[in-house]
């Protein structure tokens, strides 16, 4: 639905680079000019990117560590009140708020919260599911799952500029670099 | 690799690591005194104390094997620098069977219930005899057990904790054909075969390869790999039911192989942890162990530690379900008493519950000393759990023996000096990584991801 009548904005500065040295030392470059947003795409995981990029430690381990805790929360109090207090039953001769029984519903609702924490905060750090992203809009971002290294910057970072910031990613040896455009709604 | 670079993880003469041997010699030898001493004053408590030393030192050798066969068998190259540090500690296998000759001398003391009254088919039919008449009395054997039992003798009164000795008489009679001296001995000495070739081979493959770098010695290592495993894990499951299940040979569990395994294991990862951290800190290794390994073996450290939880919760959960008189028969002897009932809650306390949150975030393992902090703390509390494994059969359905505990001290002190010294020395000859190994580059260059 291309049609050169309707308006479209620039939204992404999308650089290609050939090797994964080249990447890194893109990004370590765009990491010291202090973009933010911005992002590294390549093929496979690249030794050292986390660093290069600047990345600090990820928030989703105390979102786990904070379902974990109340999975075992929530496991003890509703196992203490409906077999301790509610409706207490005698089973095997056991107190009916004997705490060996309940360990099994701790461990399962601390792994179960657990996990929801691990794979929903994933997805909610990384803003997914995501069906559509500008860079999508360039012809030659699909060699990205291929053999191509690309750095994106986002037009809307307060540092970018379109000619200085061109030619940070060129002086970092791109081999070619695209501002992709967005159509206006 | 060139000589150069060989010689690059020796030990060089004036390193604290040179003298390591001679510290551990002392404190053995310190050890050794304490516990003959020991072994003269109370004979019966020397028994058990030296079994609780031997063990410590054995599944501290067990876990080191589990850790260098596992590489083998997962052909794993991220651990080709930090394999050598457990190696060394595989090669003390022929020290075992030494370290064993006083449990062996001691047999009649440590296994009595089954090594002097060898149970004969009357006595079953005596057990048998006693327990219907304890049940047409209105009292059963299991309400017995469930009560601390006042007295653990034969000559006790008639009734039903008579009847539940004797029905455990009748157990133990059953098991004659594996519990008799002859198959005893038999299996030790195919325990202390297995692993002296264990030993042999997952050392000196790999020491040899050092000097060569032949890519032949790997490919023999991961072959025998395999069937290594099985041979380990059946040694170390049946040595374990001889040397400590059946200090009470009436007690059934069906868990007890698997938490000698996970003991050994989580203890295995935090001797390697701290040893290269030890070689770090004396600058024996640069970055040839960094970051990303103490990473990964505390990944595997914390995975184990859940492991060797969750399985020790079962086996109790089971027989806490069941109460079935001869499976609670062992937790009784650990918590009728507030003195042991306290050893239990620590290992659940400080054995589980604090190194579990010590060591759970990828900083903590990968800053150099919070890893060595848990791995330390583990190596403590696995002191504790061995002590909580043999020494209530000292003196059973009593509180802890405190005021002889030295003697414990010296054991221990004993066994894991000779140990460590065997250790150490084998350390002053051979590189302190695997230098020869084909898949050395690949550990150095190794990232978590």
């Amino acid at each position: 639905m291309t049609d050169d009548n309707k308006q479209k904005r620039p939204v992404v500065l999308l650089a290609e680079f050939d090797s994964p040295d080249s990447i890194i030392h893109a990004a370590e470059k765009v990491r010291d000019a202090g973009f933010e947003k911005w992002d590294v795409h390549t093929p496979y995981p690249v030794h050292g990117m986390d660093a290069a990029m600047g990345l600090t430690d990820s928030r989703l381990g105390w979102i786990v560590l904070l379902c974990g805790l109340t999975g075992v929360t929530a496991a003890v109090t509703m196992m203490q009140w409906m077999n301790g207090y509610d409706y207490p039953l005698v089973i095997a001769g056991k107190p009916p708020d004997a705490i060996p029984s309940m360990v099994p519903i701790m461990f399962e609702l601390t792994v179960l919260l657990a996990s929801f924490g691990a794979v929903f905060g994933m997805f909610g750090l990384n803003e997914l599911p995501k069906h559509h992203h500008p860079v999508f809009g360039s012809d030659r971002f699909e060699a990205f799952s291929h053999d191509k290294f690309f750095v994106s910057i986002e037009v809307e970072d307060k540092k970018y500029d379109a000619e200085k910031t061109r030619a940070l990613l060129t002086d970092a040896h791109a081999t070619y670099v695209e501002l992709v455009e967005e159509e206006v709604a | 690799m060139g000589d150069q670079t060989k010689k690059q993880f020796m030990i060089p003469d004036g390193s604290v690591w040179a003298n390591a041997w001679k510290m551990t010699a002392m404190l053995g030898g310190v050890g050794i005194l304490v516990a003959l001493y020991g072994a003269f004053q109370q004979p019966e408590r020397f028994a058990y104390s030296y079994l609780y030393g031997f063990i410590t030192v054995l599944t501290l050798w067990l876990g080191s094997v589990f850790f260098v066969l596992i590489q083998h068998l997962t052909g794993a190259g991220w651990s080709v620098s930090v394999r050598r540090a457990a190696e060394f500690f595989v090669s003390a296998a022929w020290i075992l069977p030494v370290l064993f000759a006083p449990v062996a001398l001691n047999t009649s003391t440590l296994y009595h219930t089954w090594w002097n009254h060898p149970a004969t088919e009357q006595g079953v039919a005596h057990a048998q005899e006693h327990e219907a008449a304890a049940e047409a009395g209105g009292d059963r054997a299991g309400a017995e057990a469930a009560a601390p039992e006042g007295h653990h003798g034969y000559e006790g009164g008639s009734g039903p904790s008579e009847a539940h000795e004797l029905l455990e008489d009748a157990n133990i009679a059953g098991k004659s054909a594996y519990l008799n001296h002859g198959f005893f001995y038999l299996r030790m000495l195919l325990y202390f075969a297995v692993w002296f070739w264990l030993g042999s081979r997952l050392f000196g493959y790999s020491a040899a390869q050092d000097a060569t770098g032949d890519k032949s010695y790997t490919v023999k290592l991961q072959s025998m790999a395999p069937v290594a495993t099985f041979a380990f894990a059946l040694s170390l499951t049946f040595a374990g039911f001889d040397w400590v299940m059946s200090l009470q040979p009436g007690w059934y569990s069906t868990m007890f192989g698997v938490r000698i395994f996970a003991a050994s294991a989580v203890t295995s990862f935090a001797v390697i942890i701290l040893v290269t951290l030890g070689w770090k800190r004396a600058g024996l290794i640069g970055n040839e162990i960094n970051t990303e390994h103490y990473h990964d073996l505390g990944k595997l450290m914390f995975g184990f530690l859940i492991f060797w939880a969750y399985i020790s919760f079962s086996e109790f959960f089971l027989i806490w379900y069941a109460a079935i008189p001869e499976e609670t028969v062992y937790y009784h002897l650990r918590w009728d008493h507030d003195s042991w009932k306290m050893i239990s809650c620590s290992l659940v306390a400080l054995k589980f519950i604090v190194p579990f949150y010590l060591v759970m975030s990828r900083n903590a393992k990968r800053n150099n000393g919070l890893i060595g902090l848990g791995a330390g703390w583990i190596l403590a509390m696995h002191l504790v759990e061995m002590y909580y494994w043999v020494m209530p059969y000292y003196r059973p359905h009593e509180a802890v023996q405190w005021s002889g505990v030295w003697m414990e001290v010296g054991c221990v002190m004993a066994t894991l000096g000779v140990f460590l010294t065997v250790v150490f020395r084998r350390m002053l000859k051979h590189p302190l990584i695997a230098v020869g190994d084909p898949r050395l580059s690949r550990a150095l260059n190794f990232q978590n991801m």
